[in-house]
């Protein structure tokens, strides 16, 4: 059954439909990827599904209880993070002083083993402002993945990452979704990495689901290639 | 407003704070207000129990959550944080501190008007504070002596705020952080 699901969601700014009429539902431990090109409204539908942003109508669900209008916080306590596109960190703090603090607020049981798996321990006593953004991107992600959330919403982890660093992320990610049992949706710009990495993908066009499926599937869909991918793909 | 609350505030005229002949304030007679050499531990005990309280909250919990909000208020409620009761009791505390101040100024001084209010009154004290070094807790303090230094050896020529701008320029321009910050790089340097 699904963790986390999106129903009928819409989103306006004045008179543009940023997402019109989404649907979207994430399982345990399954990495959902979302594409589609500038202005398809993949930050909008995160900000909506994250409590930034209220939506018009439809109907954010967790276990099947509505939540389309639980506050930030109310999401964080009940297993619900995100990361941000914009790198959003705490520059001025070390990287060990930040963990630590979210770590606190979240109840994270192993903070040593994020840190870990991330690769933060020789950067743990730096200022995060100093840093690579590379490993910035890193303490990011790390941010999100304190508390032992259920679902993770991911804008862009890769934004600015050259390629190899953008493939490893990826992969950390997923290998990260299914060790921890997280549902993860990934909005990501580097399409081919999403369907490396993904195991289910929608796209996204002018504010509406164009295709949604699995990564194959999606690839082969005629809409998504005339409208997208472009006849090459 | 200002003349309907006149007998209140004393408007333009301000107000005096005047101790009756036989009253005493802490043990002090007007006179004695006035005078530094018998004020001194009316200033210095607040000063110290405020620098303490200070040190405390910034080493403690609370700082860390101050901290957290000041430099990504979003990713704090993203994280979980409640971040308007943290801010409004560091208003409130700062304000507390703010207002100790002014207390213990209008004691001393035995008179206030508008005039204390002006930005070029004001407005000193926060620059003393960023020539200093702002978020740390011996930077406003060393801005503050500079300043009080500066009041006593430059003011003859009526040209304080002259210098004043100059050394908030100078701080600005080459030495962010301020004195402190800029002496916490240096033996950052030193020490690798």
């Amino acid at each position: 059954m699904a963790v986390f699901e999106a129903k009928g969601l819409s989103v306006r700014y004045g008179a543009v439909a940023a997402n019109n009429n989404i649907d979207i539902a994430l399982e345990q431990g399954c990495v959902h990827g979302v594409i589609g090109p500038n202005g398809a409204g993949k930050s909008t539908f995160i900000d909506a599904l994250s409590g930034r942003r209220r939506p018009l109508s439809g109907r954010v669900l967790l276990d099947g209880e509505d939540i389309t209008y639980r506050s930030v916080r109310w999401r964080r306590a009940h297993g619900i993070s995100r990361s941000f596109q914009r790198t959003s960190i705490f520059a001025s703090m070390t990287v060990g002083a930040q963990l630590a603090m979210i770590a606190r607020r979240n109840a994270e049981p192993d903070l040593a083993g994020i840190i870990d798996t991330l690769s933060l321990g020789d950067v743990i006593d730096r200022v995060c402002g100093e840093i690579a953004y590379g490993t910035q991107r890193a303490v990011d992600l790390a941010i999100a993945l304190i508390g032992q959330p259920r679902v993770v919403l991911l804008d862009e982890p890769c934004a600015g990452l050259v390629a190899d660093e953008a493939g490893r992320m990826l992969q950390h990610v997923r290998d990260l979704c299914r060790a921890c049992n997280v549902a993860a949706l990934l909005v990501e710009h580097d399409v081919e990495g999403v369907f490396r990495t993904c195991d289910t993908v929608t796209v996204l066009d002018l504010g509406e689901v164009l295709s949604s499926g699995m990564p194959a599937q999606v690839r082969a869909d005629p809409e998504v290639i005339r409208a997208y991918l472009g006849s090459a793909a | 407003m200002q003349t309907s609350f006149r007998p209140l505030t004393g408007a333009y005229d301000g107000l005096s704070i005047d101790l009756a002949a036989d009253s005493s304030f802490l043990g002090l007679s007007s006179a004695h207000l006035q005078d530094p050499g018998r004020f001194w531990p009316v200033v210095w005990v607040p000063l110290a129990v405020g620098i303490v309280l200070v040190w405390l909250v910034g080493r403690s919990r609370f700082g860390t959550t101050l901290e957290g909000i000041r430099e990504n208020e979003e990713r704090m409620r993203f994280s979980g944080y409640n971040t308007f009761l943290p801010r409004l009791g560091a208003f409130v505390l700062s304000g507390l501190l703010a207002s100790l101040g002014g207390a213990l100024f209008a004691l001393n001084a035995a008179y206030v008007s508008p005039d204390v209010l002006s930005f070029s009154q004001a407005g000193d004290s926060l620059i003393a504070a960023m020539v200093g070094g702002l978020g740390t807790l011996v930077g406003p303090l060393a801005g503050t002596a500079l300043y009080v230094w500066g009041q006593a050896r430059l003011n003859s020529g009526a040209n304080l705020h002259l210098y004043t701008g100059i050394a908030l320029i100078v701080v600005l321009v080459f030495l962010p952080g301020g004195i402190t910050g800029t002496l916490q790089r240096l033996w950052k340097r030193v020490k690798r």
